[in-house]
């Protein structure tokens, strides 16, 4: 009954983001002609950044792969789902109302399995909130007459549960510690944020969090980077275990 | 027995509960060999504690209002014993009567005669007598 | 249960961000009784309560339930598996139903009733498909009752159940738990304000004050033993700092001194003889009254 009520208490979050990612992510998809269509009655200089950008983007939008790659999985839905997996790590015992707070600390298990289920329906729902949206858009494809493989679908979705689940844990961890719900969704969007921008000054590449969530090497042909998921899976138990032990120590 | 016992009225509740099953067979309500409800079920219509109607049962029965048969539960006492607790409340009643007009006499008010008599009582049950 | 006390407690202390809350508190709670827990607010009852369900850890002092360390987590389970908690704010989930409520925290409970559970929501009238949301205090009250009544528990612990509510609604909370102690020997163990409450169904008592015991024992006893004798002088009272035991409080008005006392009248009135009062005087005390005598103390 933890898992399910656990599962229960992030709901709405869950089922608002079951609604706006794969919405989104559909809406990618079946844009494919306009952007088509506006792309060839475009030039771009490349000599302003602006002008390389947009030349980028073109070239992009040359297939239908690499559109969808370069829109909804290296832009929107990375961006998306780390958001969703901000909101939905946060919460827990400490933003609790107090009364239900000890009502649940009063039930015969141990504060290790509570949060361990918490952690458990989050991670679900992250996979669902990754996974979904990919089989969207093989699945819509068909309508604006291009095909989306499964496989590849569901390697970028695997990247981008692997990320989410890290932003996700580190979002769980900050709930141990702040007894306001908002700012360990505020702390990880700037976790992330900084993550971007040292990206860019580094200019690094196949080892970034971020390009794994993109699936970047994927989408070069680089096949998934075994390394970067394991990584993924003990900085996110790392996390998780982390907010464990920091909530079974303290006092209420 | 319905009574809403008063647990603040400085009269143990027990003894609150003695005086109503007295009071009870005096006019008649409960006669010899009527039962009286079990421990438990009173303690939970009258929403006190059940060594509280223990207690009260153990007294009465000291006193020979009731008697406890061991698995069958308390029950009223025969006309016999009855009798014989219907004559010593009539011997006490003339003593006290007696004391009374001696104290009036002197000029001892009511109430102070009321206090003299639960002061003496209070006194009697703090060296351990009891109060039987 | 072989142990003849289902809560002790001794020295147990607690401090909060440099504030004592509990500083060297000792009770035992025997088991089957039902034991009304007194305090000011702040005393430290609600401190006490959360540390006994492991929510809380002592800083010092050991506490046990059932024979088991309070402060050890795997034990601390054991022990809230056989303990029914309502807290003051009777902890329920607003977003679930009744029945959803009830549901789920009989899932935790395998030696949950649902005989139980069928008597008490028709005895206290609770709609199951109503929304927590919308009950009332009193409703809500009855309802982590229930919750506490139906999983089979030894110990009941309850913070303040009665606070808030009607007389009606009092009454039937009262009622449940004398009724449930009754038939299943379960021990209570209630926090509370209402000193009538706890005079009316409690065998026990344990008054807690700045985080420490100020009195505890058997109702029956307290009630007994303490006593409120009244001295009257010729002049003025004097001022006399009595050598028996037990004396909690001594007040000069005048000619008149009164002192409370929880040793029994002898002692103090042998001693009091010596000071030459014109008469002594010695009444029963209630609860109230020992209460307010040993915790309203300004020192």
């Amino acid at each position: 009954m933890l898992f399910q009520h656990a599962f229960l208490e992030t709901r709405w979050r869950f089922l608002i983001g079951l609604v706006v990612l794969p919405v989104s992510a559909a809406f990618v998809a079946l844009s494919y002609p306009q952007v088509v269509a506006l792309s060839q009655s475009v030039t771009a200089s490349p000599t302003t950044a602006l002008g390389r950008e947009v030349a980028e983007g073109i070239e992009l939008a040359k297939t239908y792969d690499s559109y969808v790659w370069s829109q909804w999985f290296r832009q929107e839905g990375a961006q998306l789902g780390g958001l969703f997996a901000a909101i939905i790590g946060t919460g827990g015992l400490l933003s609790q109302a107090a009364a239900s707070r000890l009502f649940t600390l009063s039930l015969p298990v141990s504060r290790e399995r509570l949060l361990a289920a918490r952690a458990a329906a989050g991670l679900t729902q992250m996979l669902a909130l990754t996974v979904v949206p990919a089989l969207v858009i093989v699945l819509v494809s068909p309508l604006v007459s291009r095909s989306f493989p499964l496989i590849d679908a569901l390697a970028y979705a695997l990247g981008a549960f692997a990320g989410c689940a890290v932003m996700f844990s580190l979002a769980f961890f900050l709930s141990s510690m702040f007894g306001n719900v908002w700012a360990p969704v505020v702390l990880t969007m700037c976790a992330g944020a900084a993550l971007a921008a040292l990206d860019q000054i580094t200019g690094a590449d196949r080892f970034s969090l971020l390009r794994m969530i993109h699936g970047d090497a994927y989408f070069h042909g680089l096949g998934l980077l075994w390394t970067m998921l394991l990584m993924s899976v003990l900085a996110s138990s790392a996390f998780v275990y982390a907010g464990i032990r920091h909530v079974a120590r303290q006092d209420f | 027995m319905i009574f809403r016992p008063n647990a603040s009225s400085g009269v143990p509740i027990y003894l609150q509960l003695m005086e109503q099953v007295k009071h009870a067979i005096e006019t008649g309500a409960l006669r010899a060999g009527d039962q009286l409800p079990g421990i438990r079920p009173l303690a939970e219509e009258l929403v006190i504690n059940p060594n509280t109607v223990a207690k009260a049962y153990r007294e009465l029965e000291h006193d020979g209002v009731i008697e406890l048969r061991h698995g069958a539960g308390a029950f009223v006492t025969g006309a016999a014993r009855e009798k014989k607790l219907t004559e010593r409340l009539k011997a006490g009643q003339a003593i006290v009567a007696a004391a009374v007009d001696k104290l009036r006499s002197r000029g001892v008010t009511e109430a102070e005669i009321r206090r003299l008599f639960e002061a003496e009582l209070t006194r009697l049950t703090m060296k351990g007598e009891p109060r039987g | 249960m072989a142990d003849a006390f289902v809560v002790e407690t001794t020295d147990l202390r607690k401090s909060y961000d440099g504030v004592e809350a509990l500083r060297g508190l000792t009770l035992s709670v025997p088991a089957g009784s039902i034991c009304g827990f007194l305090g000011r607010t702040g005393a430290g009852k609600t401190t006490t309560i959360k540390i006994l369900l492991g929510m809380a850890r002592p800083t010092a002092g050991r506490a046990t339930v059932f024979g088991l360390p309070a402060d050890s987590p795997a034990a601390s389970v054991d022990i809230r598996r056989r303990t029914g908690f309502v807290g003051d704010d009777k902890g329920l989930y607003d977003s679930m139903t009744v029945r959803g409520m009830i549901r789920h925290t009989a899932s935790f409970y395998p030696q949950w009733s649902r005989e139980l559970e069928e008597k008490y929501v028709r005895r206290f009238e609770l709609g199951p498909e109503r929304g927590i949301k919308t009950l009332s205090r009193g409703m809500r009250t009855k309802l982590a009752l229930l919750l506490a009544l139906c999983r089979g528990a030894d110990l009941l612990m309850l913070d303040e159940p009665t606070t808030g509510l009607d007389p009606a609604a009092t009454e039937d909370v009262l009622q449940a738990l004398v009724g449930h102690a009754a038939d299943r020997g379960t021990t209570v163990f209630f926090s509370s304000h209402q000193l009538a409450d706890v005079e009316q169904i409690a065998d026990h008592v344990v008054i807690i004050d700045r985080g420490r015991t100020a009195v505890a024992g058997a109702l029956d006893d307290l009630r007994q033993n303490y006593r409120r004798i009244q001295l009257v002088f010729d002049g003025d009272a004097p001022a006399y700092t009595f050598q028996t035991r037990g004396v909690a409080r001594v007040k000069r008005a005048g000619r008149v001194m009164t002192v409370l006392s929880s040793a029994g009248i002898d002692a103090v009135l042998g001693e009091a003889r010596q000071l030459n009062p014109v008469s002594t005087d010695s009444t029963p005390v209630t609860l109230k009254d020992i209460f307010l005598d040993t915790v309203a103390v300004e020192d």
